[in-house]
């Protein structure tokens, strides 16, 4: 597995902004993509880093588009905008990148995570048909796949993706370590925490051997 | 001291809790809700003690929150966009009683065309409504700023009420790192809740509000309205200075930074003033003499320090997000009054961007300094972001096509 290294982001127009890298989740309404980003920003704040959490909203639904953007630096964020250049994108949801362009301005050599029973090989072949509205014309780029709907029915008892697209997240980037997952998800959840651990963990090794 | 990771509407609801609020009125609106929704939920959590009181509308919330602090309590709502014009009416009625009520505002446009997304339009149009507004530039701001409204508001020589804005989503939706204030620290910057020299509803000692005032003494009531506005100033910069005092984060009514002698100063309100400092960074990176003022209260105004920033500046422009049909955004006018009268008298113009939640990223600031360096005639309000995306898409000015003066 390569190490997924953040990079400048260079915000285009010649702003060039402090080194920033962006994660992009996305999903419908109510699979936890905003306590996601505020999970993942805990894990990274926790471990000493800066983090911003924002959620892009239209008029909230269940079952619609949901994204949120989580953004890491060394120093504190001030950038206040929802445009993003993401370098990660993690999708929630097993369809839902085929109806909207969750891959909107993602960086050459991102790595992109989906929640499908697909494999990374032919999930990549989607992302470059052109035929669906996330379309990826990148050079590089790194997709792992995993059957989080399954995890966290086996896990949970719930299909709530969300906790084991995190573990995924430590596997497959240097975003955010397993450990700093597991710490929050207790913090948060409480009793339910351990079953969510253990969801994070079955996400994480379910993308160890991810495809180049 | 912890770090909490909140988000704007987490922040307004535990500052309102760290005051010991007595009192919370609201209603609904889109993005505000989570607000109420915390403060709900700490109530019945027992962790903070204070009257809950459901009402069927934002005119109720206020007015519930005017009978509460006729009585002396501390109260405390939230509101925006359609909601605040709802409880607009009575917003006079708490300035003109005296109230210190402080309101958290999540900034959201006002229909139509239905927009749930951020700029001020909403708190702007209440400019004259006699309430202090204090405007955040990010979530910890929200949070410090929330609980130094209540000091300000009560403080005996002013008395009156102070709302607290922050752009919609932008901020009330989006997690940042916050610097929790112990509760000890909050008691020794605010007074007791509910103690207060100014006069209250009591039947031991009866007084009356709100009564007939005729055309002899109106005017020296509302002089004295006007002067506790301006008085909140000097009452806002002790704040300030007791809060860093505590805290180690110094705020300012007009920050200015890097402003002396500069081409060009960029002045605004709210998130988009940490956008641009990303973008005057780069800027100064380039050699560029670029400087920014970010105002935090626009009422009370700011004017000394808008003067006393002005040395050596060859333009400032003012960056509205909002509109004052017709004429141009509205802090440039308060702004070109104050300016008009100064000794160093830049050029200003005047860029509206980001209406009804129009994403503000750095190329948008860009672009508005460029328009310093072009030749424009006499034109100086810019719409920089009316037409397609701030990515890479040609300036629109007042007039089409670009370029043209008037």
């Amino acid at each position: 597995m390569q190490p997924h290294v953040p990079r400048r982001t260079d915000r285009a127009g010649g702003v060039s902004a402090v080194a920033l890298e962006e994660v992009r989740l996305a999903g419908r309404g109510g699979q936890g993509v905003v306590t996601a980003g505020e999970l993942l920003g805990e894990a990274v704040l926790s471990s000493g880093r800066h983090a911003q959490s924002l959620p892009t909203f239209g008029p909230e639904r269940r079952g619609a588009l949901a994204q949120c953007t989580l953004r890491v630096s060394d120093q504190p964020i001030l950038l206040k905008c929802s445009s993003a250049r993401p370098s990660v994108v993690v999708c929630l949801d097993p369809t839902i990148w085929r109806y909207a362009p969750i891959t909107l301005g993602v960086q050459e050599d991102a790595v992109v995570i989906v929640n499908t029973t697909q494999s990374p090989a032919k999930l990549e072949e989607a992302l470059r048909s052109g035929r669906f509205l996330s379309e990826l014309t990148l050079e590089r780029f790194t997709v792992y796949t995993l059957d989080a709907t399954g995890i966290a029915m086996e896990a949970i008892g719930r299909p709530i993706s969300n906790t084991a697209m995190l573990g995924a997240v430590a596997a497959a980037t240097d975003v955010i370590g397993l450990d700093d997952v597991e710490t929050v998800l207790r913090a948060r959840f409480g009793p339910a925490g351990e079953a969510n651990v253990v969801a994070a963990r079955s996400g994480f090794d379910a993308v160890g051997g991810g495809t180049i | 001291m912890s770090t909490r990771f909140w988000n704007g509407n987490m922040a307004a609801a535990r500052a309102a809790q760290r005051a010991r609020v007595q009192l919370v009125a609201a209603y609904p609106i889109t993005p505000q809700t989570h607000t109420v929704e915390y403060l709900s939920q700490f109530v019945a959590d027992g962790e903070l003690d204070a009257s809950m009181i459901k009402v069927e509308s934002e005119h109720s919330a206020l007015s519930a929150c005017c009978g509460g602090s006729a009585v002396g309590a501390r109260s405390f709502t939230a509101s925006c966009s359609q909601g605040l014009q709802l409880m607009s009416e009575v917003m006079y009625f708490a300035s003109g009683m005296r109230f210190p009520i402080v309101m958290a505002i999540a900034n959201r446009t006002l229909s139509a065309p239905v927009n749930i997304w951020p700029d001020h339009q909403d708190t702007l149009v209440n400019r004259d409504s006699g309430w202090l507004q204090l405007y955040a530039t990010n979530v910890q701001e929200i949070y410090d700023l929330t609980l130094l409204a209540f000091r300000v508001a009560e403080h005996v020589d002013i008395s009156l009420p102070a709302l607290v804005a922050y752009d919609g989503f932008i901020l009330s939706h989006a997690n940042e790192p916050v610097q929790e204030i112990t509760q000890e620290q909050a008691d020794a910057l605010l007074p007791p809740p509910g103690v207060t020299e100014r006069p209250i509803l009591d039947p031991a000692a009866p007084v009356q509000f709100g009564e007939v005032l005729f055309p002899e003494w109106y005017p020296d009531y509302e002089y004295k309205k006007h002067m506790a506005v301006k008085d909140a100033l000097a009452v806002i910069e002790e704040a300030f200075d007791e809060f860093a005092e505590a805290t180690g984060r110094r705020y300012a009514p007009l920050e200015a930074d890097g402003c002396e002698g500069a081409e060009v100063v960029l002045l605004g309100m709210g998130s988009m003033m940490q956008t641009a400092r990303m973008a005057v960074d780069d800027l100064r990176a380039q050699g560029r003499r670029v400087g920014l003022l970010t105002m935090r209260s626009f009422r009370p105004f700011p004017e000394e320090a808008l003067k006393a920033a002005m040395a050596g500046v060859d333009t400032l422009i003012v960056l509205d997000r909002d509109i004052g049909y017709g004429t141009a955004g509205m802090v440039y006018p308060d702004v070109t009054r104050t300016l008009y009268h100064a000794d160093d008298r830049p050029r200003a113009l005047n860029c509206v961007i980001g209406l009804g939640g129009k994403d503000i990223t750095p190329q948008t600031i860009l672009r508005c300094v460029e328009i310093a360096g072009e030749d424009h005639g006499d034109q100086t309000v810019f719409w920089p972001d009316a037409r397609g995306p701030a990515e890479g898409i040609p300036w629109t000015g007042e007039v089409a096509p670009a370029g043209a003066g008037r």
